[in-house]
């Protein structure tokens, strides 16, 4: 079953969850219409860094990304193309090609762990065993979720093994994976959408997939 | 710690775990200190409110957008731009800089209108019409010194507070009265006040008015005229019109780039919407105009049948405009439609547009062969305008056409003498020198153009053209990649450049050349025979049939297409049948040398060779197919036994001619002449270095009776995959006596060799 298990986990994928503007910003960002009123003159500098909460993150970020903090993007392992669909209801796949050289995976969220393990004032590094390559996923997956593994697990429900989305955060368990440098458009393999209930959203989602089109990635609507 | 979601009614606990999730890259955070969970509700409502109205502004003007997402994009801002804070949002963006020239004003204002958005449409006007001052006001802003700002983050800063806070807006939208207004507003704002050195950042972007004494002493009654003037919509005509004419330009340049590349059906959308919105806001004239400019842009990248729809479509909103009906005579010149071409012209004749008219008719007379009309149409619109120079250009060029070169290069000349910049007479005598095979006086004329009107496309082909006829074919393939690299949608250079391909032998490249000139100039009738020739070359004669084919059928009125269809059947064999298409082509055009030399061949390889030598021309030759013409008097002396007289005339010919091609052919028939007698070293050294598959069985030929195995080896390497019958044939004899190991058995006699290489040289 572990074997099986570590075999789906190889063919996993980074996946993160916006909204649906923000994507269709991501995936604007060659067009010259975003490039004047998007980037350039409307979205401005104002950056999470600036803000109060942002000294929350901080002591996780040290440990973990000493010095590169700024450069990490933060998704989740999937093996089923979907996120935590509560920080957005757009999940979109990145391409291996474009991140395996620059990721890597972490047990679980880094927030929680540094606060477990007592990161900061008294621990300066991480404890060894909860980081791992983007080649080696497998391994940490089974180290962490060997134990939810029962000999008639369904191959269906790994990915439910893999990553367990509760309504708030004290329910949720994944295994984050950190991206180092910025996300481009050519880097998007797949996105998957709730299906949307206002109008504006159909005509942006519409505008999503013609973008997308030529680059490749299909636009998958669901209903949840 | 809780979280709200638009779509959630009750806040969902949250983590600071999650910050690194809702945040991400988030560069839009707002804080809103103090607040209660329904302000907060209200604020987050507001914020996706402004997002998406900002996002489908940015469809709706986006030319590629699908049109459901237009169409859905209008119906959401009408409901959107109720709010003025989402207004506000949205405006404060889109006056901070213009928008680009693939931004599609006229469509979105089309949409908005059909869908009785007023609002909306509302908005879109007056951007449009502020479009120049944004432009404006932008350059402003980019251009304040540097040393004003503590970096270019804090510029970027600076401008992000100018934006949000509406300031770029007002200072757009102010009358000049009104700036210091805004001015003094930006200076009490507490958020420029918290940024480094605001007053001299502000001050120096908005400088402030002075008040003139003089202009305040103005009398009522001018003042009084001053407002009731804005009141009318005179005052505002100008700028709107200003705006109309900004947006039919861009319009206009998607619709031209849509036809460069070839992308019909959306330059036929993108011409519906441009109609509407001019119809609605200028004369008649003026969208009759338009289309008319289209139709020109259409025609020079090949692309007549969109030509003839937007002349078309010219005539039907104007009728009675002479200038329309001439391009619509054009247009239909150019898909062959002629006798309309002629009805199109009379009827511009009746709408006053005289001259054009005229020289469009004799135009058309000159397509349909009908020359010596053609002449006394020109001469007579000479007579009565003589300062046209389309008709003095036009009467040059049907003296060239009919064979009189001298009086055609004198018409030339004196039009040159006449008019200095005319670059259609520079180019024009110029192509009578090279006809006239005065190459080296054509490339210098064509360099002098060049020099004088580097931008001029129809010069460079030129020159590239006189460069390959001369033989320097690294110069005019070169010559001919600048072009294509500076006139990307220009068809002429693109097939030259296959030309040039296909004369250094390199036919797989000039075959895969000519096929995405066609794929990317479908209308083009050169790159369609180009890619025939080329078929035939390569001695696939029933492809190169059927390309012929098809290019006479969708281009009647094109000549090369039954040329080239006589010389394959030739090639293949069907001697009586390329004897008629030969016939029925010099039925129509008398005048046609190309046809008669090829009728001489075809008799020549019927033994027929009285009637081959009556129909050729007996004077020196001058024009290429003169040359062409001196060739097949040496191959019929050659056949008849009078060696020497034919080595005699492919030795001139080889030395003599001003071109290469027609010197290439010399070389190999020399060659073929000095193989009947086995002098192989004269017959190498007759071939030269030029490539081709009929040179390549020649040298087996020589270079295998020289017992130059390696040389023969080499260039039987180079065409063993032609499958030219004759070529096949003998590529089998010369491998077998000359390279195959345990060679020197011939299977053939040398008379068959000789006879199978003559052929191949006169079906060249």
């Amino acid at each position: 079953m572990l074997a099986r298990f570590r075999e789906a986990v190889r063919s996993s994928e980074a996946v993160l969850c916006r909204n649906l503007g923000v994507v269709m910003h991501l995936v604007s960002s060659d067009s010259e219409l975003y490039g004047s009123f998007y980037d350039l003159v409307g979205m401005g500098a104002r950056r999470p860094e600036e803000t109060p909460i942002e000294v929350q993150r901080r002591v996780a970020d040290d440990v973990l990304f000493p010095h590169y903090q700024d450069k990490i993007r933060f998704l989740a392992l999937t093996l089923n193309g979907i996120g935590a669909t509560r920080f957005g209801n757009c999940s979109v796949v990145l391409k291996q090609a474009a991140i395996q050289d620059r990721a890597t995976v972490f047990e679980e969220n880094s927030v929680l762990f540094a606060e477990k393990h007592d990161l900061g004032a008294r621990r300066h590094r991480a404890p060894a065993g909860f980081r791992a390559t983007w080649s080696r996923r497998d391994q940490l997956a089974a180290a962490k979720l060997e134990g939810e593994l029962r000999p008639d697990t369904e191959l269906d429900a790994f990915p439910g093994v893999m990553m367990k989305e509760g309504a708030t955060w004290e329910d949720d368990q994944f295994i984050e994976v950190h991206i180092y440098g910025p996300l481009h458009r050519k880097s998007i393999a797949r996105v998957t959408v709730d299906r949307p209930k206002r109008r504006a959203d159909i005509g942006i989602l519409q505008d999503l997939k013609r973008v997308l089109r030529p680059l490749g990635p299909s636009v998958d609507v669901v209903d949840r | 710690m809780s979280s709200l979601h638009l779509d959630s009614p009750q806040p969902i606990p949250t983590s600071k775990a999650d910050i690194p999730y809702l945040f991400a890259d988030a560069t839009d955070v707002v804080e809103l200190p103090e607040t209660t969970v329904e302000k907060a509700g209200a604020a987050l409502d507001l914020s996706w409110r402004q997002d998406r109205a900002l996002h489908l502004i940015l469809i709706l003007l986006d030319r590629e957008a699908d049109d459901e997402a237009r169409r859905i994009a209008v119906e959401c801002l009408e409901e959107f731009l109720a709010d003025s804070e989402v207004s506000a949002f949205v405006c404060n963006r889109l006056y901070s800089a213009p928008l680009p020239d693939s931004a599609d004003m006229v469509g979105a204002l089309l949409l908005a209108e059909s869908a009785s958005a007023s609002r909306l449409d509302a908005l879109l006007e007056d951007l449009g019409e502020s479009q120049a001052e944004i432009c404006r006001r932008r350059r402003e802003w980019d251009a304040l010194a540097a040393d004003l700002f503590d970096g270019p983050q804090a510029k970027l800063g600076f401008g992000y507070v100018a934006v949000t806070s509406g300031t770029f807006r007002r200072v757009v939208q102010s009358e000049p009265g009104q700036i210091n207004s805004v001015l003094v507003e930006g200076l009490a704002d507490r958020r420029f006040q918290r940024l480094a050195n605001f007053r001299n950042v502000l001050t120096s972007w908005i400088p402030p008015v002075r008040a003139d004494r003089k202009l305040a002493q103005r009398s009522e009654e001018e003042e009084e005229d001053d407002r009731s003037y804005a009141r009318t919509s005179d005052a505002a005509r100008p700028k709107r019109s200003h705006a109309v004419f900004e947006n039919v330009k861009k319009q206009k340049e998607a619709i031209k780039q849509a036809i460069s590349e070839g992308r019909t059906a959306q330059a036929a959308k993108y011409v519906d919407d441009l109609v509407a919105y001019q119809l609605k806001r200028s004369e008649r004239e003026d969208t009759a105009k338009s289309l008319c400019d289209l139709a020109m842009h259409a025609k020079s990248v090949g692309a007549h049948e969109l030509q003839l729809k937007l002349v078309e479509l010219a005539t039907k909103i104007l009728p009675s405009d002479g200038w329309s009906q001439a391009q619509l005579g054009d247009a239909l010149l150019c898909v062959g439609r002629f006798s309309e071409a002629l009805d199109a012209h009379r009827t511009a004749l009746e709408c006053g547009n005289v001259e054009v008219a005229r020289n469009g008719r004799a135009e058309v007379l000159k397509a349909l062969g009908r020359l010596d009309e053609a002449l006394r149409e020109y001469e007579e619109v000479v007579r009565d305008f003589p300062h046209n120079v389309v008709a003095r250009n036009g009467r040059a060029e049907v003296l060239k056409a009919l064979g009189r070169l001298d009086e055609a290069l004198r018409e030339y000349e004196e039009v040159v003498s006449d008019f200095p910049q005319d670059v259609v007479a520079r180019t024009g005598r110029a192509e009578v020198l090279k006809a006239l095979g005065r190459l080296d006086e054509a490339l210098r004329e064509y360099e002098e153009v060049v020099r004088d009107f580097p931008q001029d496309v129809v010069a460079r082909n030129g020159r590239a053209e006189v460069l390959k006829a001369l033989g320097r074919l690294d110069e005019a393939l070169r010559e001919y990649e600048e072009v294509v690299r500076d006139f990307p949608h220009n068809v002429v250079a693109r097939t030259g450049r296959a030309e040039v391909l296909k004369a250094q032998g390199r036919l797989d490249e000039a075959l895969r050349e000519y096929e995405e000139v066609v794929r990317d100039f479908p209308h083009d009738v050169i790159a369609r025979n180009g890619r025939a020739e080329v078929l035939k070359a390569l001695g696939r004669l029933d492809e190169a049939l059927r390309e012929y084919e098809e290019a006479v059928r969708d281009f009647p009125h094109d000549l090369v297409a039954p040329h080239g269809r006589a010389e394959v059947l030739k090639a293949m064999g069907r001697l009586d049948e390329a004897l008629r298409e030969y016939r029925e082509i010099l039925s129509q055009f008398p005048n046609d040398s190309y046809s008669r030399n090829g009728m001489a061949s075809v008799l020549v390889l019927l033994a027929r060779y009285y009637e081959a030598l009556e129909i050729l021309p007996q004077e020196e030759p001058r024009t290429v197919d003169d040359w062409i013409g001196y060739h097949i008097r040496g191959m019929i002396s050659l056949k008849t036994g009078d060696a020497s007289s034919a080595i005699d005339i492919f030795w001139h010919g080889l030395h003599k001619s001003p071109w290469h091609e027609t010197r290439a052919g010399f070389g190999r028939a020399l060659a073929v002449a000095r193989l009947r007698r086995s002098e192989f070293p004269a017959a190498a050294e007759a071939l030269g270095g030029e490539r081709s598959p009929v040179s390549d069985v020649l040298r087996i030929h020589a270079f295998g009776g020289l017992g130059e195995i390696q040389e023969a080896g080499a260039a039987l390497e180079r065409i063993k995959t032609n499958r030219h019958p004759t070529v096949a044939a003998l590529l089998q004899e010369l491998a077998t006596r000359y390279v195959v190991p345990g060679r020197g058995e011939a299977l053939r006699s040398d008379e068959w060799v000789f006879e199978r290489e003559f052929e191949l040289e006169l079906t060249a």
